[in-house]
């Protein structure tokens, strides 16, 4: 039975933290020999490669990489010092262990629950069953009200007893925790199989059920705690078993009106993919409970746009809830959350379906297909059951204006109230959205740095992570990726231009959107234009925002006012500037007679942004104004402004702006007259 | 990203600005070759392309944003078919040759002689047969009246290094000593090889 145990929960903690970190323990245990190696590794990488090692069950490398923890630290009252010690212990055989942790119990007794677990597991190994008892009742005594540890504790007295054949002791400790009532603890699941697998022994096989039914009720990840429960023989056997653990499929008898609907509940791959019928009233209230969705309030996580709303509310308005499943990952928090496929259908309209990868899902994104079960099994595989895996797999990219970060507002979530939206804010409005996941990284990052499915790390230390993930590539521009949650698709948001007006651009990098149709119904009813081949789940995160392409931007050149280009120009830069044809563009575009000096010290301004010293050198050569071409070629004797970074990936002047008081800009005539006057 | 074992050098071409990156991926796509380095561009860095195809062929395609410069290049298992990959994809997109870079590099106008000395530099860096010509074209452009030349030809020095170093070293130390407009910066490059010996 896995259960999380006090001491044993920082050893799993420390595991959890290092697949944060490398994505896996093999690439964990990969990078730290090699620190090792390289004699360059701190007592935190010590300890950690003791982690993996542990887990590895190679307990003499593991107390060899603590001990040269303790030794670099060399302080035997740090805390530090302390936990390596108590790793010792763990990776030490029963008795040696044992000295070590009395000697622990004598210099800290503030963590004496964890110490005391720690010598309940050495005594029960060396068979002193009594004082492991004790051990194990002072640790419950001292866990206070945490209900995860006291749960832990109980378990640890039930395990205990259950070894010296005292079944009712065992019930005991666990009825102590249980009662009927679930404690809200994680490991509720634990203690109820435990204790349904004893009541079996008992003969109270009712008993057992309820033990089963409730943790199924109360279970975070209901296919989890299924596979856990039908893995074990005693409970499989139990008459009533099967249908507290598979309750009979809905027979959806409001299904033989319709025989293409019908048809697709008795098709195989649907079932195979785990895709459940509802009945008739749950099919309504599915029905009502979409439209509810869409009743008055706006919910967090997407820029509701009028359009959006009502294109929501016209598809939901005559659904009837079809069926759920299969259960696919969600939002990266921590532990696995899942969320439910859904397929909906108007009954007037049994032809087709409406496909969504879950019900808080927007339904004006919702893909629309025929009723026939090949081509729903095909979509669901496509959509939700294969996702890309690297980066490498996403051959896609499609980079787009997402607005100016001045004029963009996103809701508090805390007050509902629009506010601007800064990366802060951005991050705030993500970690509510139903499509994009709310897990960040930076541009030092080639691929997805977080692995697929989060352990629980502790908070301070997930903040550390977070920020270091948030580091971005020396002289490129900053650009903040999340992934969008069924596609996988990586959506940066890219911050350019920040010394002056900032602006956002998405970069995504993706694979086709199987289904274009999807889009194009939806550009067609809310009057957007997003490429058809961008996934749905990305068209719901960046809906709201700017979407302008660079062909967009490019084609409003020829017949906006002038004095406008300037601003395009900045745009179709930013969104090209990893395309050396643009310069061509610039170039062609200063060069226009009706432009004027404003222009040409535009696009001169963002030769010095983005590098292009070639281009500057032409402008210069080109330039009939004295100060402006003097000033290009002071800049051209400097190196180019490279920008700097802040901790949280972005750039150190996107909060400071002004760059009308960077020396390396430059002005055109009116401001110059403005500096004039105020230099006087 | 793949790596793979060749047998010749790289041999590589400078490409025109009506190059289009476009039609490098349709003959691409065309030769279903794969993409297997796709790195962005940095304020002084290259954007580079790779793709692989069969027998350890690899093909490059890289954007110098600084220099306003592209280029093609080629590895394969033998000289051959390295030499007749490179002729087949130059057929299809608008390439410098040495002689017209030796020749617009002399050119009275001098954007395109900035042009054309941008694209040497970088040519000469990634294929030898390219250098020849270089230095001393390089020289020249240093010792010219226009600041802005001036100022290239300092620019492109640091990339020079790795084709003529000593004729750089010598072309520094007379510009620190002449160029009284911008000796800081010639000197910069020279205390910096003088650093380095």
């Amino acid at each position: 039975v896995p259960t999380r145990h006090l001491y044993r929960e920082r050893l799993r903690r420390l595991i959890a933290e290092n697949v944060v970190e490398h994505r896996t323990l093999d690439a964990a245990l990969e990078e730290l020999r090699e620190l090792v190696a390289d004699d360059s590794i701190a007592p935190y990488g010590l300890r950690m490669l003791a982690a993996v090692e542990l887990e590895r069950g190679e307990l003499e490398a593991a107390k060899q990489h603590l001990q040269q923890a303790i030794a670099q630290r060399n302080d035997p009252d740090d805390v530090d010092t302390w936990v390596d010690r108590l790793l010792i212990a763990h990776a030490s055989p029963p008795v040696e262990a044992l000295t070590m942790l009395d000697a622990l119990l004598e210099i800290d007794g503030d963590r004496r629950a964890e110490i005391e677990q720690a010598r309940g597991d050495a005594l029960l190994a060396l068979g002193r069953l009594d004082e492991a008892r004790a051990a194990y009742e002072r640790c419950f005594a001292q866990v206070g009200n945490e209900l995860d540890d006291r749960v832990a504790a109980q378990l640890d007295i039930a395990e205990l007893e259950l070894t010296r054949g005292r079944a009712d002791a065992a019930l005991a400790a666990l009825d102590a925790v249980l009662g009927d009532e679930a404690s809200g603890s994680w490991l509720d699941g634990s203690a109820r199989l435990r204790r349904a697998l004893l009541r079996v022994d008992r003969g109270e096989h009712e008993r057992a059920l309820a033990d089963v039914r409730a943790a199924m009720a109360e279970a975070h990840d209901l296919q989890r705690v299924r596979e856990r429960f039908v893995a074990m023989p005693e409970l499989r056997e139990l008459p009533g078993f099967q249908s507290v653990i598979d309750p009979e499929p809905a027979k959806a008898a409001w299904l033989d009106a319709h025989p293409k609907l019908a048809a697709l509940r008795e098709h195989a791959g649907l079932r195979e993919r785990g895709v459940r019928f509802v009945d008739e009233d749950d099919a309504r209230e599915g029905g009502d409970s979409l439209r509810e969705f869409y009743g008055d309030s706006l919910h967090l996580g997407t820029l509701w746009t009028d359009t959006l709303w009502s294109e929501c509310r016209r598809i939901a308005q005559p659904l009837w809830l079809l069926a759920k499943g299969p259960a696919i990952p969600g939002q990266r928090h921590a532990s696995e959350l899942k969320v439910d496929v859904v397929l909906y259908v108007d009954p007037e309209r049994p032809d087709t379906v409406w496909l969504g990868p879950d019900d808080e899902f927007p339904a004006a994104l919702f893909t629309e297909l025929p009723s026939d079960g090949d081509a729903i099994s095909s979509a669901i595989d496509a959509l939700y059951l294969n996702p890309p895996q690297r980066v490498d797999e996403l051959p896609c990219v499609t980079r787009a204006l997402m607005g100016y970060p001045n004029q963009l507002a996103v809701p508090n979530p805390y007050s509902g109230e629009l506010e601007a939206a800064g990366p802060h804010e951005l991050d705030r409005h993500f970690n509510f959205s139903p499509a994009l996941d709310p897990l960040v990284w930076g541009g030092a990052y080639a691929d997805d740095p977080w692995p697929d499915v989060m352990p629980a790390v502790p908070q301070v230390r997930m903040i550390m992570l977070s920020r270091s993930r948030r580091s971005q590539r020396r002289g490129t521009v900053a650009r903040l990726t999340r992934r969008a949650q069924f596609s996988r698709a990586h959506v940066g948001v890219e911050i350019h231009q920040s010394r002056s007006t900032a602006i956002y651009v998405w970069h995504v990098r993706h694979r086709p959107n199987p289904h274009p149709a999807t889009i194009e119904r939806f550009n067609a009813n809310c009057g957007t234009n997003y490429p058809t081949d961008l996934p749905a789940d990305v068209v719901a995160g960046v809906i709201g925002f700017e979407w302008m392409s660079a062909e967009q931007a490019e084609a409003a050149l020829a017949r906006v006012e002038p004095q406008l280009v300037p601003a395009y120009l900045n745009v179709i830069a930013a969104i090209r500037s990893d395309d050396l044809e643009v310069t061509s563009l610039l170039a062609e575009q200063a060069a226009r007679p009706d432009l004027g000096e404003a222009a040409r010290a535009a696009v001169a301004n963002l030769c010095l942004d983005y590098g292009w010293r070639a281009l500057l050198e032409r402008l210069a050569l080109a330039e009939p104004e004295e100060e402006l071409r003097n000033q290009m070629i002071a800049a051209l004797a400097r190196p180019f402004p490279e920008t700097e970074f802040s901790e949280m990936g972005e750039p150190v002047d996107f909060y400071g702006g002004g760059g009308e008081d960077d020396e390396d800009d430059y002005e055109d005539e009116d401001d110059d007259d403005d500096d004039d006057d105020d230099d006087e | 990203m793949m790596t793979t074992t060749t047998t010749t050098s790289r041999a590589g071409r400078p490409l025109a600005s009506t190059a289009r990156l476009a039609r490098m991926r349709e003959l691409v796509e065309a030769r279903a070759w794969s993409l297997v380095v796709d790195e962005p561009r940095g304020l002084y860095s290259a954007r580079r392309l790779e793709w692989q195809g069969p027998k350890g062929l690899r093909v490059g395609w890289t954007e110098y944003h600084e220099q306003g410069v592209r280029t093609l290049w080629v590895e394969a298992e033998t000289e051959a078919e390295r030499d007749e990959t490179l002729e087949r994809l130059c057929a299809e997109l608008p390439t410098w040759s040495a002689e017209a870079l030796q020749r617009e590099a002399h050119s009275t106008d001098l954007g395109a002689r900035l042009t054309a000395m941008r694209t040497w530099t970088v040519a000469a860096t990634i294929d030898p047969a390219f250098a020849p010509g270089a230095v001393e074209a390089l020289v020249a452009l240093a010792r010219h009246e226009h600041p802005i030349a001036r100022l290239a030809a300092w620019n492109l020095a640091w990339i020079m290094l790795s084709v003529g170093r000593e004729a750089i070293h010598a072309l520094a130390r007379e510009r620190a000593e002449q160029d009284t407009e911008y000796a800081e910066h010639w000197q910069h490059l020279l205390g910096q090889l003088e650093a380095s010996q």
